[in-house]
């Protein structure tokens, strides 16, 4: 079964790339993530005050899913949609942060609002909810990205229809770094995007009528983009 | 009980990451939660370590936090009370 690419994000960096094309980067010096993820939903216009509370990896994943444009194609049933991510990190960063609250005996103060990101799942269901994804989802924790199987999974979802969409990627985020690679994929082609650029790293991939098809070395080029 | 109001919406601010908001648009006897400051359960939680670390209040029973985070003016005049305690 054949399936598409609809439109891909890149956040790093102090970078946004939307469908390959540089859309923001951030000039100042170098921004702390909290900094520059807010400026990149400013920047884009977001409207979703929940996102001032939710931990960096969620808000990670939710500028990205915001990028997507899914409700340009987005005529499925809720338990149609699926997402699938993987990262390498965990919630590692978030789960430091409720560690620290609850070091000191004497100072033991846990924040519940940090308590409740302390899985990556959490951060798929903040996606689940922006974008009333109610099928298929999981989180896999990987040592680096792993496009064969996440694209052999994420297949195997449509060949047996359990989803007729699906968001997925990569959303690593820890102390030092964070790194985005966001896709959606669906059977259909209508509303894909189109590759007219005939650079090379875009030349290289596997196309039908200028679509990207959704399979393992097509994920792994658009991932090194 | 104006400085603590304000400080207390100052405190509630950073605690709950309320961004883009400054104390005068929060009134005072507007509920805070649904339709007012649209606060969440979690946001409750997040009420209940405020009081505590910020000054030394402990509600043991949570289900007690539904009149007393009702308002800024009912979470003042609780705090007021504890303190003349």
């Amino acid at each position: 079964m054949k399936t598409f690419i609809q439109h891909f994000v890149h956040i790093h960096a102090q970078k946004v790339l939307i469908d390959g094309v540089l859309r923001y980067e951030e000039t100042a010096t170098a921004l702390d993530f909290p900094a520059f993820i807010r400026n990149v939903y400013k920047h884009f216009e977001m409207q979703y005050p929940k996102f001032y509370k939710m931990d960096d990896l969620s808000k990670l994943a939710f500028v990205g899913a915001e990028l997507l444009n899914l409700k340009k194609s987005d005529v499925y049933k809720s338990e149609d949609k699926g997402i699938v991510l993987m990262n390498r990190s965990s919630s590692l960063y978030t789960d430091a942060l409720h560690q620290a609250s609850i070091a000191d005996k004497n100072n033991y103060f846990p924040s519940p609002a940090v308590f409740v990101y302390t899985l990556p799942n959490i951060a798929i269901g903040e996606l689940c909810i922006r974008h009333q994804i109610s099928g298929e989802n999981y989180f896999f924790v990987q040592e680096h990205f792993n496009p064969a199987m996440l694209t052999n999974y994420v297949s195997l979802l449509f060949r047996q229809k359990h989803i007729q969409q699906c968001i997925c990627g990569w959303v690593e985020l820890n102390a030092d770094n964070y790194e985005l690679f966001l896709y959606s994929v669906e059977q259909n082609s209508e509303n894909a995007v189109k590759i007219v650029d005939k650079s090379p790293i875009f030349a290289s991939l596997n196309l039908e009528v200028d679509h990207i098809l959704n399979d393992t070395d097509n994920i792994k080029k658009l991932y090194k983009l | 009980m104006e400085d603590l109001k304000l400080k207390l919406k100052e405190q509630i601010i950073e605690a709950l990451n309320l961004e883009g908001m400054s104390p005068a648009e929060i009134d005072d006897a507007a509920p805070m939660f649904g339709e007012g400051l649209g606060l969440d359960s979690i946001d409750a939680l997040e009420l209940i370590v405020l009081l505590e670390k910020n000054y030394s209040i402990r509600i043991e029973d949570p289900k007690d936090g539904r009149a007393i985070f009702e308002s800024i003016n009912t979470m003042a005049a609780y705090i007021q009370s504890k303190q003349i305690a």
